[in-house]
């Protein structure tokens, strides 16, 4: 397990002492890998931004709490899947009233902002969107260890450390994660694609 | 290479070729050099291997890329003044609450003693003991229900400007004693105030 670089350890050991108004600094270094993560993950916008300001409280909440001999980016990443999943699961026990509307409004927002040509961007989104669906039809831990792979670039072992699972297991869940994924791209791409997402794994 | 598992080709109709389970380990290096070698040569002639090896690439490079909106520019001082009121909504510390009770306490018995003009505080001495000692004429007609009673009922009509002046000096000492004890972040702006430590922000990559 890779420790807590010597900075960041200051900036927290600073933090618990008594300069809470350091904590800005974590805010900063890590809103960005989380808000990501959460966006890969619910495909909303407005999601994201509430999400992530609960996984930066639960955060400042639980610093005392924080061991400083592990990583504290891996620590993080696990209040932001936590924090994820609490609203999922809150959402589908709405989901009777409430529609997911991850499926459909996904990433149109966010490409939208590029200062790329018309053409260039609608085929961005589509792509986008394409990704974000097939993502969804994942089994939950399979789209952690992608999202945590290749969106926000952690290492096999900071997976290993944040889903609290072997790092064989993480090997076997990438690859595998990766086949499903690239089928189901390709199925969707085809006009074949497999709606029904699965959760059973 | 050879430890292949040929079933596995049924269990998947999608996949063509049986190499197609180790593209995904060979993009991740983590095939030994001599199996590396074998699929590069086959992904050569195989079209399925190499289309979904095409396939794969793009899916990866789709996840990796950038997708997610910014979040809003005041993010941060949302963040900080959620903090901020949460930690305004936590209970006194046993602390704060002790130096209120202390302080509030002191504050009393000068209060006493200015009244009685230096003087010891009749109000004081006059407590629930007079009331029991002198004012009940014929405490032996009273059961011991209605002399608690009327102990209790009498003991708070004297002394309720008393508790009133002391539960408000406790509440705002023990107020005052807390918010002292708030984060400097919280008390005012959360931005940072020393320049110096601006680079330990940089955005992790």
């Amino acid at each position: 397990m890779n420790s807590t670089d010597n900075n960041e350890t200051d900036i927290i050991k600073q933090i618990l002492s008594s300069k809470k108004n350091l904590f800005h600094l974590l805010v900063e270094r890590y809103r960005k890998p989380i808000s990501s993560l959460i966006y890969r993950w619910t495909g909303n916008r407005g999601d994201m931004e509430d999400i992530s300001q609960e996984v930066f409280l639960r955060c400042f909440k639980y610093l005392k709490s924080f061991d400083l001999k592990q990583n504290f980016s891996s620590w993080l990443h696990k209040i932001a899947l936590n924090c994820v999943y609490d609203h999922i699961r809150k959402k589908r026990k709405e989901s009777f009233f409430y529609e997911d509307d991850s499926k459909n409004k996904s990433t149109i927002d966010s490409i939208a902002s590029n200062d790329k040509n018309p053409e260039e961007t609608a085929l961005q989104k589509e792509e986008q969107q394409l990704i974000q669906k097939a993502l969804n039809q994942l089994p939950d831990h399979y789209r952690d260890v992608l999202i945590l792979r290749f969106t926000n670039q952690l290492s096999y072992q900071e997976i290993a450390d944040i889903m609290e699972i072997p790092l064989s297991t993480v090997k076997i869940h990438i690859h595998r994660a990766k086949e499903r994924l690239t089928r189901s791209l390709t199925e969707m791409k085809a006009g074949n694609p497999a709606e029904k997402p699965n959760r059973g794994e | 290479m050879e430890k292949h598992n040929k079933n596995s080709d049924k269990e998947n109709p999608l996949k063509e070729c049986r190499f197609q389970e180790r593209i995904s380990p060979w993009m991740e290096g983590e095939l030994d050099e001599s199996d590396a070698k074998i699929l590069e040569e086959h992904i050569k002639t195989c079209q399925s291997c190499s289309s979904y090896l095409e396939d794969m690439k793009e899916a990866v490079s789709l996840l990796s890329a950038d997708s997610a909106p910014s979040l809003s520019p005041d993010f941060d001082e949302k963040v900080m003044n959620r903090i901020r009121q949460e930690e305004i909504s936590k209970k006194p510390s046993l602390k704060s609450l002790i130096a209120g009770w202390i302080l509030s306490l002191f504050l009393l018995l000068i209060i006493y003693l200015l009244s009685s003009g230096g003087g010891p505080p009749d109000l004081v001495l006059k407590g629930p003991v007079f009331w029991i000692t002198y004012t009940m004429k014929d405490p032996a007609t009273l059961s011991l229900t209605e002399a608690l009673m009327r102990v209790g009922f009498q003991t708070l009509i004297h002394y309720s400007p008393v508790i009133l002046l002391y539960l408000t000096a406790f509440l705002i000492l023990s107020r005052i004693f807390w918010k002292k004890k708030l984060p400097v972040c919280l008390e005012g702006s959360w931005k940072l105030e020393d320049g110096g430590q601006k680079d330990v922000g940089d955005e992790r990559k």
